[in-house]
């Protein structure tokens, strides 16, 4: 017989440090910054402890042939926003680096917490910039356009756990041509 | 020589407390992490740990014995021997004495040692680790040898990862940690991605891991100055997990996968 404390003290573990760790996932035919027909893939993770404040993100968008370019969306007071670095992306008619630009953004939701599955608009105003010596390859997302994407998303995993768990991330689309690099 | 942007990447990590080098594998945790994020592409670079531990080890000597009175009794019941050496390794980088000293000129001098090579350096820095690769970057952009903003060839380190960083805590800003070096002019940008899980407590200084409010801890630096030459991000994180384990979950997070083979490559 298992003893009274030992019970206890599980009761308190579960309360104090049990969560359900979520990883939200979902997979778009669009076309990339530079025309081309890709897959795309959306992820985050999300942890909802007993007792707390919930935590999610930031989300990824994978690029298929474009393996190496991970830009994130995360939870800002501007709402759940991908932020360009200057040298490495450019807002349209862009003259000199915009040291902070909004490069996208996920919409009708004010941080990835609220978010969950079903259909999610994600907006992109950014392109690549050139890249210089370093790169292995261009870099490569979602093209920009005056509308937003739509990504059906799918609870891929929903686990409850004692003391939490970090879920992997799906890998990138597999690219569809004999070339792995874009363009 | 200036960095070869062709030759094999190197990512260097700089760990955080420990209670000995022997038990240290956080190179081996970062390749296995980028492996399993870049799945089959080629990608040619290579994991390697700085060591510092055993120095710490070695200036915590003459507190040994305090530290075993400590253990026996009741206060080490409740805290563990662990933790009394993680509150040492602190007390050593604050105190900016030898030890320090030590550390940080062995950082230095391995980071030159990449560079001498010619290999692009990317370093990780996990906790403590990322206070004391904090003061030798800087250091080595106010010896202005290095980091010409207009060359990234010139650059010992082409960027840093930080994970799990107290570096937004007041005990660091008022021992000196308050600023970042500027590069100057140039069209070049450094980048620095700050990865926290919001229930860290080493990153939050609340040591029950309450959720971390707000966005911004390294990006307090950032003066809106274009000649800083810095970009920093702070990246919100869900580990997944709570508390310490929060801490230590980051070697296995996609997320920090995923940003950091973004960072190596471009």
């Amino acid at each position: 017989m298992i003893p009274r404390r030992v019970l206890l003290l599980a009761a308190i573990l579960s309360l104090t440090a049990g969560c359900v760790n979520f990883l939200y996932q979902g997979e778009l035919a669009a076309l990339d910054a530079y025309g081309k027909d890709r897959h795309f893939i959306l992820y985050w993770s999300k942890t909802d402890p007993l007792i707390g404040q919930s935590k999610a993100g930031p989300a990824i968008l994978l690029t298929e042939c474009s393996p190496l370019t991970r830009i994130e969306f995360g939870d800002r007071p501007e709402g759940i926003i991908f932020r360009g670095m200057p040298g490495f992306d450019l807002l349209p008619g862009q003259a000199g680096a915009v040291e902070d630009p909004i490069c996208g953004k996920i919409l009708k939701y004010a941080t990835l917490g609220d978010a969950g599955a079903g259909p999610l608009e994600v907006a992109i105003y950014c392109r690549p910039a050139p890249g210089d010596s370093f790169a292995v390859q261009p870099r490569n997302y979602l093209a920009a356009r005056p509308d937003p994407y739509m990504f059906p998303i799918d609870e891929k995993i929903r686990h409850w756990s004692v003391w939490g768990e970090t879920l992997p991330g799906p890998p990138v689309p597999e690219c569809r041509e004999t070339r792995t690099t874009n363009p | 020589m200036p960095v070869n942007p062709s030759l094999p990447r190197k990512v260097l990590v700089v760990h955080g407390v420990q209670s000995s080098d022997t038990n240290l594998n956080q190179d081996i945790l970062t390749n296995e992490l980028i492996k399993a994020r870049i799945d089959n592409i080629p990608l040619s670079y290579a994991c390697e740990l700085y060591r510092y531990e055993n120095l710490n080890v070695e200036a915590l000597r003459k507190y040994n014995a305090l530290l075993g009175l400590l253990v026996a009794g009741p206060v080490g019941e409740a805290v563990g021997g662990a933790v009394l050496e993680m509150i040492g390794d602190v007390v050593i980088s604050l105190e900016n004495g030898a030890t320090a000293q030590l550390i940080r000129e062995g950082l230095r001098q391995k980071v030159l040692e990449i560079f001498e090579a010619g290999n692009p350096c990317y370093v990780v820095a996990h906790s403590l680790g990322t206070i004391y690769t904090f003061d030798v970057l800087n250091a080595l952009i106010a010896t202005g040898t290095y980091f010409d903003r207009g060359s990234r060839k010139t650059w010992p380190v082409q960027g840093l990862l930080t994970i799990g960083s107290p570096i937004g805590l007041d005990m660091f800003q008022v021992t000196g940690r308050n600023a970042i070096k500027p590069f100057g002019v140039g069209d070049k940008w450094f980048r620095w991605l700050n990865i926290w899980d919001p229930n860290d407590p080493v990153v939050s200084g609340n040591i029950f891991g309450q959720h971390l409010s707000g966005f911004k801890i390294a990006e307090k630096f950032l003066t809106g100055n274009s000649d800083q030459g810095w970009v920093i991000r702070d990246i919100p994180t869900d580990t997944g997990k709570s508390w310490l384990m929060a801490h230590t979950a980051y070697w296995h997070s996609p997320i920090v996968g995923d940003k950091l083979v973004d960072m190596m490559t471009s």
